[in-house]
């Protein structure tokens, strides 16, 4: 097992790494950007490097320094939690090239994932069902038409290097086709610097569920469970639990080994995320692949009682994965709740400030993941997540319930938070159904931020 | 930010030879200046180049007036300000290996100078003074490690002239 890693990431999941760490006997070396000098991953780490200034393209993102750190400090290996470089290719090359362990899937395997159309073109190949669509890159605009007629309307167009929810469009019929095609083009462009656009039936009334995979070095991987997160705006999710109580148990069994058998085709290494839609007659299609711990993560952890963090760095470290996949049986029901620095009023903007007070949640079956403190000035340069609230019920009632008492006593003053939003979301008799899709905060949410709650016999009908 | 990409065509070994010649050469011709990250794809050829806008500056933390800035190791006499490391790297005095060191203790250097390199995976950065003065005291061994805003050496700007 290494002796001491780098962690390349700043907020909860620095702070959550470094604890596992700790756990292990590693010694941890946290990077920070001058925006981060009075955070707790920069208390609790045993090392600390200063990187750079506030904006992460000269510090998080910033490659050179990031090596110079690890080899400065004698870090055998980086973990990248998730989003800045943890799916940047490159990032991951020159940690191989200067004998540093990447704490995730080979280069190559992040390559071929990275790219949707070519995510889609192997899962397919590799047996996982996928909505129909082109398999290459669409070359114009009567190519797309012509496709589009043949998979039928709604489509969905893709930029092939997109992600986080950017570069894609619904297409309803035939008049809208040509401005969607460039709109997303151009987005592509701009964005991901990379104008290819493929298209896929778009899949209406779906539930995001997700599988969690794990695999190592000797050709194990098991997956560990779903995690259904439908409730979105924007392709941001803002509430995670597991299991799926759209699912029976034999179509979660057919997702999870489809979701395994997939990461199996491509030699997968360390924790993945398999991301399907399902449909109303229960169909599930493959979407994308993320290579990397997702924010999610602990649902996942509650649920099948193990640490994603600690198994990612033992399969870097050569190890096998210590479970087979009977052993995993999970166990209760687990939710999570976002808790973002954001005004759901305002169009969901975010908001920095200092917090005046901040006192989470505790007791039994609650688990805070946080990085905020009383007199913590949320710097303005990075993401909103300023904590994650995760549960664990006997049942998705139970867990729910659980979830509004911690809510109601969480304390978190002097900027907007989402905390108002999840306990009006915990209340809503749609949500609490279970029975909503992926368009839930479209059609339930006023633009003041509020929940509208359906009459009793509206309420029927929707359900 | 901005953005060099070339794009080109070819898959035999020796184009690719050469076009990671070619790449080494821009990145030689970009010294001095912040590039964050370079991507060179082979076969259907790319490179990228991303830089920060400017050029790389170190700021002296020079105590502003009223404001409570802490700096790292408080304490210098009137005048004396700090040249700090711009990245992460490694800190060296000379230009290139065996020449001179670029000032020495008691130099007269002026705002914009070089003063130092410090490098970053073999792409040198130059370390530009944003002051004038006499430098008294140099703070790195040559060839050690940096972080970033470590100071590097000591300029004493109270020569009457304006930093």
């Amino acid at each position: 097992m290494f002796k001491k890693i780098l962690i390349c990431n700043r907020g909860e999941i620095a702070l959550r790494i470094n604890r596992t760490c700790h756990d292990m006997g590693i010694k941890t070396v946290q990077i920070y950007s001058k925006a981060d000098t009075d955070s707790r991953p920069v208390e609790l780490a045993d090392e600390a490097v200063l990187i750079g200034p506030a904006p992460a393209s000269r510090s998080y993102l910033h490659i050179p320094s990031i090596i110079h750190a690890c080899l400065m400090t004698g870090a055998e290996a980086v973990h990248p939690g998730y989003g800045f470089l943890s799916q940047d290719t490159y990032f991951a090359e020159i940690c191989r090239d200067s004998g540093i362990v990447f704490v995730g899937p080979s280069p190559k395997v992040m390559e071929m994932m990275g790219d949707k159309s070519s995510a889609r073109k192997l899962m397919s190949d590799a047996g996982l069902p996928v909505p129909g669509g082109t398999e290459r890159p669409l070359v114009n605009y009567d190519e797309a038409a012509q496709r589009a007629k043949e998979v039928g309307y709604p489509i969905i167009l893709k930029a092939s290097a997109g992600g986080g929810g950017r570069g894609m469009q619904v297409v309803w019929d035939r008049s809208e086709l040509a401005s969607a095609l460039e709109n997303v083009r151009n987005t592509a462009q701009a964005v991901f610097k990379d104008n290819r656009v493929y298209l896929e039936k778009f899949i209406r009334d779906a539930r995001h569920v997700e599988v969690q995979v794990m695999g190592d070095r000797h050709g194990s991987v098991l997956y560990l469970g779903e995690r259904d997160c439908s409730i979105q705006r924007r392709q941001q999710k803002l509430i995670e639990e597991s299991p799926s109580t759209y699912i029976n148990q034999d179509l979660r069994q057919r997702i999870g080994e489809s979701a395994a058998a997939g990461a199996r085709a491509i030699g997968y290494e360390s924790a993945g995320t398999m991301e399907f839609l399902v449909d109303c007659d229960r169909n599930f299609y493959f979407m994308e692949m993320n290579t990397r711990i997702q924010v999610e993560h602990p649902v996942t952890e509650a649920t099948a009682g193990v640490d994603i963090v600690e198994l990612m760095l033992r399969v870097a470290a050569g190890e096998p994965l210590p479970l087979k996949q009977q052993d995993i049986k999970p166990r209760g029901h687990a939710v999570e709740c976002r808790i973002n620095a954001e005004d759901p009023a305002n169009n969901w903007k975010g908001a920095s400030g200092t917090l005046t007070r901040f006192i989470p949640p505790g007791g039994p079956r609650v688990r805070v993941d946080t990085h905020a403190y009383t007199g913590y000035s949320i710097p303005p340069f990075y993401d909103s997540l300023l904590a994650k609230v995760i549960v664990h019920g006997k049942d998705r009632t139970d867990a729910l319930d659980i979830m509004q008492r911690a809510l109601g006593e969480f304390a978190c003053e002097g900027v907007k938070t989402t905390i108002p939003f999840h306990l009006e979301l915990l209340a809503h008799p749609v949500f609490r159904s279970g029975d909503y899709h992926l368009d839930f905060i479209e059609k339930y949410m006023t633009p003041e931020g509020t929940l509208i709650v359906p009459q009793e016999s509206a309420m029927r009908r929707a359900i | 930010m901005d953005g060099i990409k070339e794009s080109g065509q070819g898959s035999d070994s020796d184009v690719i030879r050469l076009a990671l010649k070619e790449a080494k050469e821009l990145v030689r011709s970009l010294e001095g200046t912040a590039t964050t990250r370079m991507l060179v794809k082979a076969g259907g050829l790319q490179i990228e180049i991303q830089r920060e806008a400017g050029t790389v500056v170190a700021v002296p933390a020079a105590p502003t007036a009223g404001a409570a800035r802490s700096s790292p190791t408080p304490g210098l006499a009137e005048g004396v300000v700090p040249v700090v490391s711009p990245l992460v790297g490694v800190f060296y005095r000379a230009g290139s290996p065996g020449a001179k060191p670029l000032v020495q203790v008691g130099d007269t250097i002026e705002r914009g100078q070089k003063v130092a390199i410090v490098e970053a995976m073999k792409l040198m950065n130059d370390v530009i003074s944003d002051c004038r003065g006499v430098v008294v005291e140099i703070l790195v061994e040559d060839a050690t490690p940096v972080v970033y805003e470590q100071r590097l050496m000591l300029v004493d700007s109270s020569g009457g002239s304006k930093g």
